[in-house]
């Protein structure tokens, strides 16, 4: 049984508390927020043990993985814990500066610790099959990608201007990349909120395959409609994702019938949280294997981080910018 | 009923002519096409004089209103003769689109259509669909609140390698016209594009847009895909909620923030809309029914000027390719024709 521990408890936190709780090859140990009644809230939910101090926590929970979800300490705290070789699942935003990323990264590979991205948008048989028809040349040459994703403004939202990109977007240029690859240029019109923080933006996308992409994100939305949708379109054929995970359809340009996945009621996806499950079980498994370089996840973060930075500067500035290079 | 008559005589120029047939506020009295053949051939079938030059044409049988759907380089340089002619008559006219390939020409089409008041309108026929009125309706009301941001789609196979800018001049008057039908005037742009393998046209690109308003738009066009699966798409997200309409009359669907039921419109198989031709059907009657109602030229729906304020769009993305920077759209080639208040007495009252 691996002992996980979660620090920070915001929405996507709390859902990768309740999976690891529900995961069988693991075991919750306890749960941290610096806000005592929101981590004893959910240590009573799940009954685990729940704190508003992370070294205690730490230390009486004795935990081998760790899943951290956006804090101040953030980039201090994943490194003292890589370096105890303690393995770090983290979720979004994690900072956004790519360099910071970097250097965790960087760690990571002295480190005992193995380190790895959220991105539970991911880890769906929908999304699956799209990289399948992709990847297995169904659409042929790729031409444009297009991807939209939107919600209500997040409880964390707090005044930060950028976090549309670095939250939303990330996972938005996330599942953009896994079809093709990076990006190299990027123009962005954004709208702001009175307070001037960013609340949705049109993203343009010059990708290194020489296909062109585009992302759409907002917080002005909501969660009861559907939330996100995924287009890859080649000289062949076309791919629609709808909704993350219900359904995914293959177009072939020449071909009058379409070709449909549909997430079944038995044995399917049921809930989006589930994503975060999956997730979490990848990770875990790639723990268990001793594989670090199973997971890659945290090359791509420093990637989409690289991409939705340039983005932020042009809706700021107004220019088209070069996303800066990778290490 | 009107007396009608149309120049250029291709597979466009006689769907015209058929639907001027066909409608009961016309009467086609004449065609003319340059190719003799053309004209012969036409003339014959539609079983009505026929002529290889215009002006003889319209001098002889005098209409009311003409129907130019001459073509050329860019699917539009033959535009400005036909129509310059057809006004010079004193006929009202509807252009295809683009208005034409460049924006001086345009310009004095428009320009001198003012002069002799006459009706001038271009074929932008893609909204001119009983969805696209109800999703505009829907903005007018308030239900999606204020836009904050519109996607659009739109693509065909279009084998042609006329010119490098065929695809965003040729294509995108109709969807830059739906969506600033939607929302409103347009102020800067930026363009991606593509070649893709095997062309030398920019084939395929990605349009950012920001609106007057303040929302952003983007828009996906490309010449790389077939026809037969959905090819047109538009959404508009706002603070209450969003619009989504597919394939220009199939189905229009909205989804309202206060709930999570969404109301959707689907085409009717009886009474509905049937294909593609209906909107032109739909687009040419509409401006016979203005003609004959004596609705000022100003004042019709799918006016030339907005036709060019859409290329004015169009020749701010080739700007945006040509110098890879975000261009400014000529604030002179808005027309303020499809500004909407957004529900602004809803949500007074609210
Ligand atoms: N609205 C739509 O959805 C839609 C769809 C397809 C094409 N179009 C437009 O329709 C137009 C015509 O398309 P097409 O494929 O029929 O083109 P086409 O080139 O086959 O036909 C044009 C004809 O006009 C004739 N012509 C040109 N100038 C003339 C003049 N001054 N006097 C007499 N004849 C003249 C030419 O000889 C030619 O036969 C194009 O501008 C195109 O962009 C619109």
């Amino acid at each position: 049984m691996i002992r996980i521990a979660v620090l920070g408890l915001d929405e996507v936190g709390r859902e990768y508390a309740r999976a690891s709780k529900r995961d069988p090859t693991s075991r919750l140990v306890g749960v941290y927020d610096p806000d005592r009644a929101r981590a004893e809230k959910l240590g009573e939910e799940l009954g685990v043990p729940a704190s508003d101090h992370c070294q205690e926590l730490l230390e009486t929970a004795n935990p081998e993985v760790c899943i951290v979800s956006p804090l101040e300490t953030n980039e201090a705290l994943v490194g003292d814990l890589l370096s105890r070789g303690i393995h770090v699942l983290f979720t979004l935003p994690m900072s956004p500066h790519a360099e910071e990323m970097e250097e965790l990264l960087a760690r990571n590979t002295t480190t005992r610790g193995m380190l790895a991205a959220d991105f539970h948008l991911r880890f769906t048989p929908a999304m699956e099959k799209a990289r399948e028809w992709v990847s297995g040349g169904e659409i042929g040459s790729p031409l444009f990608v297009n991807m939209n994703l939107w919600r209500d403004l997040p409880e964390e939202f707090g005044g930060n201007p950028a976090l549309l990109f670095f939250e939303l977007g990330l996972h938005g240029v996330d599942v953009i990349r896994q079809f093709v690859g990076d990006i190299e240029r990027v123009q962005c019109f954004g709208v702001r909120d009175t307070r001037g923080c960013f609340t949705s933006a049109q993203i343009n996308m010059m990708c290194s395959n020489g296909a062109v992409g585009h992302l759409t994100i907002s917080y002005e939305m909501v969660t009861h409609h559907p939330i996100a949708r995924c287009e890859i379109a080649g000289s062949r054929a076309r791919v629609v994702i709808e909704n993350v995970y219900e359904e995914t359809t293959l177009y072939v340009h020449e071909r009058p019938e379409k070709l449909v996945l549909t997430n079944s009621i038995f044995g399917g996806i049921p809930q989006l949280s589930e994503t975060c499950y999956r997730r979490l079980n990848e990770f875990l498994t790639s723990v268990q294997k001793g594989d670090l370089a199973r997971d890659a996840t945290v090359v791509d973060a420093c990637a989409a981080t690289r991409v939705m930075k340039a983005a932020y500067h042009s809706a700021e500035r107004g220019s088209v910018e070069e996303v800066e290079p990778g290490c | 009923m009107l007396r009608t008559c149309v120049i250029g005589l291709g597979p466009i120029g006689n769907r015209h002519a058929d639907i001027h047939q066909a409608d009961p506020l016309a009467n086609l009295v004449g065609v003319c096409d340059w190719n003799p053949e053309r004209a012969e051939a036409a003339g014959k079938r539609l079983g009505v004089p026929y002529f290889t030059d215009a002006a003889t044409m319209l001098k002889t049988l005098q209409p009311d209103m003409v129907s130019v759907a001459t073509g050329g380089h860019e699917y539009g340089s033959e535009h400005a003769a036909a129509t310059m002619v057809a006004l010079q008559h004193g006929c009202h006219v509807l252009c295809e689109k683009p208005i034409s390939n460049e924006l001086e020409p345009a310009r004095k089409m428009v320009a001198l259509a003012r002069e002799k008041r006459l009706c001038f309108a271009v074929n932008l026929n893609h909204r001119f669909t009983p969805a696209c009125r109800r999703a505009r309706q829907w903005l007018a009301e308030g239900r999606i609140g204020i836009p904050r941001f519109m996607n659009m789609a739109m693509w065909i196979g279009n084998p042609r390698e006329s010119s490098p800018w065929f695809h965003f001049k040729a294509l995108h008057p109709h969807t830059i016209d739906i969506m600033r039908y939607f929302c409103g005037e347009i102020e800067a742009v930026h363009a991606f594009a593509i070649k893709a393998p095997g062309r030398s046209i920019w084939s395929t690109a990605q349009f950012n847009f920001r609106f007057k308003s303040g929302a952003t738009g983007h828009l996906t066009g490309s010449y790389d895909i077939m026809r037969g699966h959905p090819m047109e798409r538009a959404e508009v997200g706002g603070t209450r909620g969003r619009i989504l309409l597919q394939d220009m009359f199939k189905e229009l669907t909205w989804f309202p923030h206060h709930s999570s039921e969404k109301i959707v419109i689907t085409n009717p198989i009886i009474g509905g809309m049937g294909d593609f031709t209906d909107t032109f059907i739909n687009r040419i009657h509409n401006f016979f029914a203005e003609l004959t109602e004596g609705i000022p030229p100003d004042k019709i729906d799918g006016q030339a000027s907005d036709a060019l304020a859409a290329q004015s769009v169009i020749d701010a993305n080739i700007r945006s390719m040509r110098t890879g920077k975000v261009e400014m759209v000529d604030p002179a080639s808005w027309t303020g024709n499809y500004d909407l208040s957004y529900g602004e007495a809803q949500r007074a009252s609210d």
